[in-house]
């Protein structure tokens, strides 16, 4: 997910919040799931609170008659902010930015490794090892078996794409061979 | 008396005699001296004029001779320097045709060669396309019938993260 300048400097805000002390990174981020949810149960809740149609005020109300109960007074007031500044429609990249500086601010990296097939739990405990190593962070790993990489793996970490994959290593190969012939 | 009379009119002599006092009356009354002065006077102008105008016309008629003659040699100079310019033209036509022949050569196997390389190009993309899926075809048959191979391929992108740079 792409994530604007302006969704990081809400998730700094949020961060900031956190070391406050007036709420923890966990709890904000458990609202920060509670919201998507429940965001995410109704689209037509979502379009009310991004349309331009509806003044801001009946937003703020709406929120505050929703999330009263359910999350932080805290995140009631960040929630209506986002509103008044119409910045609601960047929800999502907000929470996705705040998750990432936590990442960042715990030591955490989330990496996705992709396989031909399924890797036994040996193999994932060494490549987590490996990158645990090489870039000195808690490593939390995501696998997905696609056969299309025929063998070896294909590791996504941020806009990192490490590829050793056998179809990787065809296709080097082909546009090698034509490269040379030319 | 009426006899008389008639033969004196009658007589030849009588009517000269009147005729002559007739004539002598009329003379006396007009000018003719000056009458005939002026007539010879207007016909020595009329034939110094047409003196004048004869001496005139043959004065334009030489100078019409002398125009012609230069018109006839500038006519002759004019068609020479079309000439000159036509075949200057000519030349300059022929030239440019040549040069224009050449360069439309030159194009013709640049394409030519263009097309030769694009030609080859493909062919030699459909032949390692062709040799490329063989082989994966091979790679996945072998893999399918030794399952553990995957693990070499495993291991060896594992070690290959070291080679990475992060």
């Amino acid at each position: 997910m792409k994530i604007s300048q302006t969704s990081k400097i809400y998730a700094d805000a949020l961060i900031q919040m956190s070391q406050d002390g007036s709420m923890t990174c966990d709890d904000i981020l458990k609202d920060l799931e509670t919201i998507s949810t429940i965001l995410k149960s109704s689209e037509d809740l979502k379009n009310v609170l991004i349309t331009p149609a509806v003044p801001i005020e009946q937003k703020q109300e709406i929120l505050t008659d929703i999330f009263t109960n359910q999350i932080n007074s805290n995140m009631v007031n960040f929630l209506r902010i986002l509103a008044e500044k119409k910045r609601f429609g960047e929800f999502e990249e907000i929470t996705e930015a705040y998750k990432q500086e936590l990442d960042e601010i715990n030591g955490i990296k989330r990496i996705l490794v992709i396989s031909a097939v399924d890797l036994s739990e040996d193999y994932k405990q060494k490549i987590i090892n490996k990158l645990q190593e090489k870039l000195h962070k808690t490593i939390y790993a995501a696998w997905q078996k696609d056969e299309t990489v025929i063998g070896g793996l294909v590791i996504r970490i941020d806009d990192n794409v490490i590829d050793t994959s056998i179809k990787n290593k065809l296709e080097n190969l082909s546009k090698n061979i034509i490269k040379g012939n030319l | 008396m009426a006899e008389f009379w008639n033969l004196l009119v009658q007589s030849n002599t009588f009517n000269f005699a009147i005729l002559v006092i007739i004539i002598a009356v009329v003379f006396a009354k007009i000018d003719l001296p000056g009458i005939i002065e002026k007539i010879k006077n207007d016909v020595t102008r009329a034939i110094e004029n047409a003196k004048q105008e004869k001496e005139n016309a043959e004065k334009d008629l030489k100078t019409a001779q002398k125009t012609a003659a230069n018109t006839d040699n500038e006519v002759a100079e004019q068609l020479k320097t079309a000439e000159n310019n036509a075949h200057n033209l000519s030349q300059g036509i022929m030239k440019n045709t040549e040069l224009q022949i050449e360069n439309i050569k030159s194009n013709i196997l640049k394409v030519i060669n263009a097309e030769e390389k694009s030609l080859s190009a493909k062919l030699t993309q459909n032949t390692v396309n062709n040799s490329i899926e063989l082989a994966k075809q091979n790679i996945i048959n072998k893999l399918n019938e030794n399952p553990d191979l995957h693990n070499k391929f495993i291991d060896d992108s594992i070690n290959e993260i070291d080679r990475v740079q992060l």
